[in-house]
C-alpha cells in the first residue's frame, strides 16, 4: 500500500465515508397548533418614529396595512420551541416580535404562519426572517426606515401605493432567494441598498418617485431583473466586470450607463456584479 | 522559485476553502458542542454574547451584535450574515451575503464564492479577502435557469428545489477537493490519464463506452454466482474509482485549458480543483435538463473512463501512432515514382531567400 494507487485508495475512501451527512441538528418537534395575537398600540408620548423589529425563522409571513395601533395580528405556530415573544420598551415605541432560536430544523408537519399588519404610525421597521415565503404588502405605510434580511425565501415586497413619509434609507439583505420588489418608487427612499447571494431578484422601481434617490444593488452568482418606467428619468450604472447585460426597451447606453430620457427626480442606480445575468427592461 | 511558491499558496488556499467549507456543513458528528447550524432560521448573537464553537449559516439569517464574539468559523451557504461583532476564525460564504459594519472585525480570511460581499471601511480584516466574484468565475448563468422557488408550505425543505441546489453544490465542491487531494498525490499519472484521452479521444471514448456497457454485465454475471460475489463487489469499487478518476483527469485537462484561457500558469492541483468543480456543476446544472441532459455528463465520463484504462490508471501515456525517429532520414518508396524536380536556383539577394507564398493565394499586399 505504499504505492501511490494504494494512497489515492485510502484519500477516496476516506472521503467517500465524509461524505456521509449527518448534521448535528434534530428535527422539529411538533404539538397542537397555538396562536400568539399581537395587538400593540402606537406609541403616545414618543417623539420620533417608533421601532418594530420582526424576527421569524422558517414559514410563510404575511404583512399588510391597516392597524389601528402600532402591529396587530396573529402567529400560527405548532412547534413549541419556536414560541415567538413579544417585547417592548416602557413607552411602547419599540416593539420586537422574535422567534427564539433553536436548532431544530423544520420538517413537513411544522406551522409557523405569521400574520401582520403594520399601523400608521411612522416607524423604522426591521424584519429578519429565515427561510420562508411570503408576501410583504407596505403600500401606504409610513416607514422612516426599512430593513429586511432573509435566508432562502421566497417573498414579494409591494408599494402598490406612495409611503407617506420619506424614507432614509431602504436595506435589503437576502441569500438565496426568489425575490420580487414592486412599485419601489412609491417606497419613497433616499438611500437603497440591496445585497443578493445566489438567487433571482427583480425590482420594479415604478410608482411615484418624489424625490431624487440611489439604490445600489450588489448581486452574487444572480439573476437581477431590473424594470424602470419609460418615462422615468432613470440612470443605471453598471459597475463589476458584468457582460452579460440585456436591455429591453428604449436606453441611451454610453459604454456601462444605461439612461431612460423621461422626467422628474433623477433615479441613480449602481450595480455592482461579476457574474451572473442583468435585464434591464424600461417599459 | 517565487511562482512556485505562489502557486503553492494558492493551492493551499484552495485546498483550505474547499475543503474546509463543506467539512463545516458536513462534518458526520459535531466536532464541538457549541457549534451552531441556523438551518432556515434566524440567529442573533446578542452583545456581551460569546459562541465557542463554528456557526454554519444554511438559508437562514444570523446577526451579531457588537461586542459579541464567534470563537470559531463562520460559513454561510445562502444566507444572510449581518456581523457587528468579532469572528476570531474564518468567513467561509457561497451564494448568500455577508455584511460586515463598522465594528466588525474578522481575524481569519474570508472566502466567497458566487456570494455578495459588503463591507463597511471602518470593519477590521486581519486575514486575506479571496472574492471570486472578480469576472474570473468559470461559468456565466444560463438565462433559462430557474432558481429555486418556494411553494407553500415553505417548510418543505427536504424536498424543496433549494436543497437540491446545495446539495449539487456541495457534491461539486466535494469532488473538486476529491480532485486537489487526488491530484496532490498522483499529479503525474492524472496528467498522464488526461494526456491519453486529448491525444487519442476517439480510443478513450470507444473504450470507455464498451467498459460501460460490458462491465454491469460482467459484474452482474459474477454477482449471480453468489460465489464470486466479493469480486463483483471489488469489481463495483473499481470501476467506481476508474470512473471518479476519470473524471478528475477530464476535470485537470479542463483546468489547463483555462489557465490558458486567462493566460496563467496553475498548479496541477489548482487546475484539477477548478477543471473538476466546473465540469461537475455543469453536469449538475445539465441534469436539470429533462430527457437529455446526462448526455454530455455521461460521455464526459465515458472518455475520462476510457482514458484512465488505455493508460492503464495513469501508468502511462497511451498513443495508438508509431513512434517516429526524426534522426533517421525518411526514405522514399519504390511505389512512389520520381518526381522531376528543376533545380533551385540560388538565393541572389535576401528578398529571394523569404519564404514564397502559395500560388493560389494573393499576395499580401492586395489583401482586403
Amino acid at each position: 500500500m505504499k504505492s501511490p494507487i494504494g494512497i489515492a485508495l485510502i484519500v477516496f475512501m476516506a472521503t467517500t465515508l465524509a461524505c456521509t451527512i449527518s448534521l448535528p441538528v434534530n428535527t422539529a418537534q411538533t404539538g397542537e397548533i397555538q396562536t400568539l395575537n399581537i395587538n400593540e398600540p402606537a406609541p403616545t408620548d414618543h417623539s420620533g418614529p417608533a421601532e418594530l423589529n420582526v424576527s421569524m425563522g422558517a414559514g410563510t409571513l404575511q404583512i399588510t396595512g391597516g392597524a389601528s395601533g402600532l402591529v396587530e395580528g396573529n402567529v400560527r405556530y405548532n412547534v413549541p420551541d419556536w414560541q415567538p415573544e413579544v417585547t417592548r420598551q416602557s413607552n411602547g415605541s419599540a416593539i420586537a416580535v422574535n422567534t427564539q432560536f433553536t436548532k431544530s430544523i423544520p420538517n413537513n408537519n411544522v406551522i409557523n404562519d405569521w400574520n401582520l399588519k403594520l399601523g400608521n404610525t411612522p416607524m423604522d421597521f426591521t424584519l429578519k426572517a429565515g427561510a420562508y415565503s411570503g408576501t410583504v404588502d407596505l403600500s401606504g405605510v409610513p416607514l422612516t426606515n426599512l430593513s429586511i434580511s432573509d435566508g432562502a425565501s421566497s417573498a414579494k415586497v409591494l408599494f402598490n401605493t406612495p409611503n407617506p413619509v420619506k424614507m432614509t434609507n431602504l436595506s435589503y439583505k437576502t441569500g438565496a432567494s426568489t425575490v420580487e420588489l414592486d412599485g419601489l418608487a412609491n417606497a419613497n427612499f433616499t438611500d437603497m441598498t440591496f445585497s443578493g447571494g445566489a438567487g433571482s431578484y427583480t425590482l420594479d422601481f415604478s410608482g411615484n418617485l418624489q424625490q431624487p434617490a440611489n439604490a445600489l444593488i450588489t448581486a452574487g452568482v444572480s439573476n437581477v431583473t431590473i424594470d424602470l418606467p419609460a418615462n422615468s428619468n432613470s440612470q443605471v450604472t453598471i459597475t463589476g466586470a458584468l457582460n452579460d447585460i440585456s436591455a429591453d426597451g428604449t436606453f441611451t447606453i454610453d459604454g456601462k450607463i444605461y439612461r431612460t430620457s423621461g422626467s422628474g427626480p433623477l433615479l441613480n442606480i449602481t450595480v455592482e456584479m461579476s457574474v451572473g445575468s442583468l435585464d434591464l427592461v424600461s417599459k | 522559485m517565487r511562482a512556485k511558491i505562489r502557486y503553492s499558496i494558492i493551492s493551499l488556499i484552495l485546498v483550505f476553502f474547499i475543503l474546509g467549507f463543506p467539512a463545516s456543513a458536513f462534518a458526520q458528528t459535531p466536532t464541538n458542542p457549541n457549534d451552531q447550524v441556523v438551518l432556515g432560521g434566524t440567529y442573533r448573537l446578542s452583545s456581551s454574547q460569546t459562541l465557542n464553537g463554528d456557526l454554519l449559516i444554511i438559508g437562514g439569517t444570523a446577526t451579531l451584535d457588537p461586542g459579541s464574539v464567534v470563537n470559531g468559523d463562520v460559513s454561510l451557504t445562502g444566507g444572510t450574515l449581518d456581523a457587528r461583532g468579532t469572528i476570531t476564525g474564518n468567513i467561509n460564504a457561497m451564494g448568500g451575503v455577508v455584511t460586515l459594519e463598522d465594528t466588525a472585525m474578522v481575524h481569519g480570511d474570508i472566502n466567497s464564492l458566487g456570494a455578495a460581499f459588503n463591507r463597511s471601511e471602518k470593519a477590521q480584516i486581519d486575514g486575506k479577502v479571496n472574492n471570486e466574484n472578480s469576472g474570473n468565475l468559470l461559468f456565466n448563468i444560463p438565462r433559462t435557469l430557474a432558481f429555486p422557488r418556494f411553494v407553500a408550505p415553505a417548510l418543505n425543505l427536504d424536498f424543496s428545489p433549494i436543497w437540491k441546489v446545495f446539495w449539487a453544490i456541495f457534491q461539486a465542491l466535494a469532488i473538486a477537493a476529491l480532485a486537489v487531494l487526488v491530484t496532490m498525490f498522483l499529479a503525474k499519472q492524472t496528467q498522464q490519464v488526461a494526456q491519453s484521452i486529448v491525444t487519442e479521444p476517439a480510443a478513450a471514448s470507444g473504450i470507455g463506452c464498451l467498459t460501460v456497457i460490458v462491465a454491469p454485465a460482467l459484474i452482474a454475471l459474477l454477482a449471480i454466482t453468489l460465489i464470486l460475489i466479493p469480486v463483483s463487489l471489488v469489481g463495483i469499487l473499481v470501476l467506481g474509482i476508474a470512473i471518479l478518476f476519470g473524471w478528475i483527469a477530464v476535470g485537470l485537462e479542463v483546468g489547463n485549458r483555462l489557465a490558458l484561457l486567462f493566460k496563467s500558469e496553475w498548479a496541477v492541483p489548482v487546475a484539477a480543483g477548478i477543471g473538476t468543480l466546473v465540469i461537475t456543476l455543469l453536469a449538475n446544472i445539465l441534469n436539470i435538463v429533462p430527457c437529455i441532459g446526462w448526455i454530455l455528463p455521461a460521455l464526459l465520463a465515458m472518455v475520462g473512463l476510457g482514458g484512465v484504462l488505455v493508460s492503464q490508471f495513469g501508468t502511462r501515456i497511451y498513443s495508438s501512432s508509431p513512434t517516429t525517429s526524426y534522426n533517421k532520414p525518411v526514405v522514399p518508396t519504390s511505389s512512389i515514382p520520381p518526381t522531376n524536380i528543376p533545380p533551385t536556383p540560388p538565393a541572389s539577394s535576401s528578398e529571394n531567400s523569404q519564404p514564397q507564398p502559395p500560388s493560389d493565394q494573393p499576395p499580401s499586399g492586395n489583401a482586403a
